[in-house]
């Protein structure tokens, strides 16, 4: 007995280890939190749906799509309708915006065809449900096929999973987007397909939503009454012909609650969309110009203006009162007034209390949800105790000032929360005043490397001092950081002795070592590129079968092509951390660590 | 001993499904190596999948009519050439033991190996430093995959080989066309090897109507790559196509950043 006991328990124990060897691919209900249940053939509250909380802050979700969330404590008709009619209206926005973008002169019974058929896409993959907020007021989104399909429009985890990790399961308008790129790749083609024609919608729509539903090589399975999932092609056809989403939407002409265009491409967040155009701009409102710049009357011809909603936070601490209203400003009224955009890293930095500067270092004092973005999607969560340096800040309400930092940790750069105006010292706090990583700290010498030199200034992008040519080498005395694309100047002493600003690049890309770069002594830690190649991406650990990362240095191989000494396809140097295994860990001059073949490079 | 009637046929089912999983635990093994997209499972996840892909497999065994044949061991190029013409087939004909439980079930599966494939297949490549007619094919014909991740691997193979025209408009049509925003990076740094006048021309050409008109993930990214390509001969391109552009949009204001800081250089800011 014991004997048969002892084989079945190893078998058993042996065929567990082999089984969890076994992933090919996500499991059922990857990260799904706090699951709840729906109503099967009701409009906006299909099960199942899981917590945003992984992808997108509650308090995110709910300031950029309230009038989109479903509300199940409310009567269920009432909501029902209430949230068609909301969503229409976004839809309607979104598919349009999208054709026209993607096919620019489009006739309209061809946006009016693509409309329509991502309205039966919407209805055959997840009844328009998108966000729902249950009893508990939590916040959480669709997901179907056991948990594969992510939100509205249902992308895979299992053939998509990178979009998604990047929020684009959760947030609705980069979920339509992204879900409309997989559709449109099969609505342009149908025509071609040998099963639809351009002008005919109907069989346009079947052929794109089959290939959406079943890869691009099944967009005529439609056509096959015979087919494994033939079921499927019949019951779109049914719910398309039908239109029953139509029962529910009390008013088609509704405008949209959201600006797509900035939703989709503009910096977030955004203005609602129904906002008007105005001729006179007046005291105390805010307005948006056609650049997208959010601008408040400061004299009678004079607009002061910031790049991001976030920054007008800090222009509101600023002036001690809070803008109303939200107009776009007509190109009438653009024409009469001067706009002066405001440097923001001075303008938050003196107006909000106990904000940390770029190149700070802070340590942080709780454990800390690093996201993408603030409020976005999680990415790692940060160990209190540990420091970063400040690459970039965002300040989320004028109030309270609520702010996030960017900061990079490991392989990922994103936004940690930092506390609001009364409580940023219980969250984190300053322990080096320093520049950001990759930039020269006061007191180092930096070499000129841009191939005309660099103008010396009387201040950043003032007067013109004098010219510094490449090769020589000045001191650092101070480091300015200013504009939305984070410009740096150094203040330097050149070798004649003259004091002055000089630019040395952005740190929205990577092109300080453009610009000039450490004169470091200690010249053997420093490598390039093998003379051949052209470009290496890092991998994250000191083997050939590790991951790539999302970092790459450029090799020398680029140099013929900035024969002219225009380009920025240049190779670049960067410095030697240690070696292990045939491997070395390297930091490229914008501050980036990975691991590179010792192979690939040949040490200075 | 009445015992060993119930007990042997057990321990002999227990040691066929062992031996089958044994089978498969070497190409798992392998797969979780497969760079991006299928890292950063726990193993109650893994556990989770197991079970239902055992339980897919058993049922497809049953319904589907098996052509595949196994693959083979990754550890040479001819055995990988030979187990990539194998999934082509299974790709083209769709008649392999994958599930097909859902409709993109067995597509999923499907390039889940094919990407494997490929990256074992770079990494040899590379080691070797082989430049090959064949190998250059197989690059082609996987990027007209559909799956990024495919796309992404074939794109790596092709960074091994000498550049090709054909090579440049397979990068152009099949990634930067693409949806994928995720891959534009290593694809515009492949592109950037074409450094003749027409290579540059078609290429800048190609970027700037994607910022256009392509999917809009793509065309953000593209235009924060785009100071990579900007000299004297391609600024009027990019100018032009910074006129096109909405204003509000971060595609706008990356590609003005790129503009203005190339203006910097040549004036020496």
């Amino acid at each position: 007995m014991k004997f048969f006991t002892k084989i079945i328990v190893l078998l058993f124990i042996n065929s567990l280890l082999a089984s969890t060897a076994l992933s090919a691919s996500t499991p059922n209900y990857w990260q799904c939190y706090s699951r709840k249940g729906g109503t099967w053939g009701t409009f906006g509250t299909v099960p199942s749906t899981c917590l945003v909380d992984h992808m997108q802050s509650q308090e995110s979700v709910k300031g950029q799509y309230s009038p989109l969330i479903f509300r199940d404590s409310q009567s269920s008709t009432t909501e029902r309708r209430r949230y068609m009619t909301e969503l229409n209206a976004v839809v309607e926005d979104v598919a349009t915006y999208y054709l026209k973008r993607r096919k620019p002169g489009v006739s309209q019974a061809e946006i009016d065809g693509f409309t329509y058929g991502m309205k039966a896409l919407l209805h055959q993959e997840t009844g328009w449900t998108h966000y729902r907020q249950a009893t508990d007021n939590k916040v959480r989104y669709m997901r179907g096929d056991y948990g594969h399909g992510h939100g509205i429009m249902q992308v895979d985890d299992r053939s998509h999973l990178l979009a998604l990790k990047q929020g684009k399961g959760v947030d609705l308008i980069e979920n339509m987007i992204y879900g409309l790129d997989v559709f449109y790749a099969a609505w342009a083609k149908a025509p071609s397909s040998g099963c639809s024609s351009s002008t005919n919608y109907t069989t346009r729509t079947r052929s794109a939503w089959s290939a959406y539903n079943g890869g691009s090589r099944r967009i005529c399975r439609w056509t096959n009454l015979r087919d494994r999932y033939a079921e499927h092609d019949k019951q779109f056809y049914s719910k398309y012909r039908k239109a029953s989403w139509n029962s529910y939407i009390t008013d088609s002409r509704k405008p949209s609650s959201l600006d797509i265009t900035c939703m989709v491409e503009g910096t977030r967040p955004c203005l609602p969309g129904s906002s008007s155009n105005v001729d006179t701009a007046e005291y105390n409102k805010l307005y948006q110009n056609s650049r997208g710049d959010y601008c408040v009357l400061k004299s009678s011809n004079r607009l002061d203006c910031v790049r991001s909603l976030n920054d007008v936070n800090c222009l509101q601490a600023r002036e001690k009162q809070s803008y109303s209203g939200s107009s776009k400003l007509s190109k009438a009224a653009e024409s009469k007034y001067s706009f002066i955009n405001l440097d923001r890293h001075g303008l938050c930095k003196s107006n909000i209390t106990g904000l940390y500067s770029l190149g700070n270092t802070i340590e942080i004092n709780k454990n800390i949800n690093l996201r993408r973005n603030p409020g976005g999607a999680r990415l790692t969560t940060l160990k209190a105790g540990n420091s970063y340096d400040v690459l970039d800040f965002q300040v989320t309400s004028t109030s309270d000032q609520k702010r996030y930092y960017k900061v990079k940790s490991g392989s990922h750069i994103g936004y940690l929360y930092a506390g609001d105006a009364n409580d940023y010292d219980e969250w984190a706090e300053l322990v080096h005043a320093g520049n950001p990583n990759g930039l020269a700290e006061n007191g180092d010498h930096v070499e000129v490397v841009a191939p005309y030199g660099i103008n010396l200034r009387n201040s950043p992008a003032g007067s013109l001092v004098e010219r510094i040519q490449k090769n020589e080498i000045v001191k650092v005395s101070d480091v300015v950081i200013q504009g939305d694309k984070k410009y740096v100047y150094y203040k330097i002493t050149s070798e004649d002795g003259l004091v002055g600003y000089i630019y040395t690049g952005n740190l929205s890309e990577p092109s300080i070592d453009q610009w000039t770069q450490l004169a470091e002594e200690n010249i053997s830690t420093y490598a390039v590129l093998k003379q051949s190649l052209w470009y290496r991406f890092l991998k994250s650990c000191d083997s050939g079968s590790c991951d790539y990362i999302e970092h790459y240095v450029k090799g020398p191989g680029f140099n013929s092509t900035c024969q002219n000494q225009d380009c920025s396809l240049k190779g670049e140097k960067f410095k030697i951390i240690r070696k292990s295994n045939g491997f070395y860990l390297i930091k490229t001059s914008m501050g980036i660590e990975g691991w590179i073949s010792r192979e690939d490079i040949i040490r200075l | 001993m009445k015992y060993l009637k119930v007990f042997i046929p057990l321990a002999l089912v227990f040691s066929l499904s062992l031996g089958l999983l044994i089978k498969d635990s070497f190409k798992t093994e392998a797969r979780r190596k497969v760079a991006g997209v299928k890292k950063e499972k726990n193993s109650s996840q893994k556990k989770t999948l197991s079970k239902k892909t055992a339980a897919n497999s058993k049922s497809n065994k049953k319904e589907e009519s098996t052509s595949n044949q196994s693959l083979a061991r990754p550890n040479s190029i001819k055995a990988i050439v030979n187990n990539l013409k194998i999934l082509r087939r299974c790709h083209l004909k769709e008649n392999c033991s994958y599930s097909k439980e859902l409709p993109e079930s067995y597509m999923v599966a499907l390039a889940d190996d094919t990407a494997f494939q490929l990256s074992q297949l770079e990494t040899l490549v590379k080691k070797q430093n082989l430049k090959r007619k064949f190998l250059e094919n197989i690059a082609f014909e996987f990027m007209k995959w559909d799956m990024g991740h495919v796309k992404l691997e074939a794109l790596r193979l092709a960074s091994t080989q000498e550049k090709s025209t054909k090579m440049r408009n397979f990068i152009l049509t099949n990634i930067i066309d693409h949806y994928d925003a995720e891959i534009i990076t290593p694809a515009a740094l492949e592109l950037g090897r074409y450094d003749s006048k027409e290579d540059r021309a078609i290429i800048v050409n190609h970027f700037v109507e994607t910022m256009k008109t392509g999917s809009p993930f793509v065309s953000e990214e593209l235009a924060k790559l785009s100071g990579l390509f900007i000299n004297s001969e391609s600024k009027g391109v990019f100018e032009s196509a910074l006129k096109e552009l909405k204003a509000n949009t971060n595609t706008f204001k990356n590609l003005e950043s790129a503009l203005s800081e190339y203006a910097k250089r040549l004036n020496a800011a």
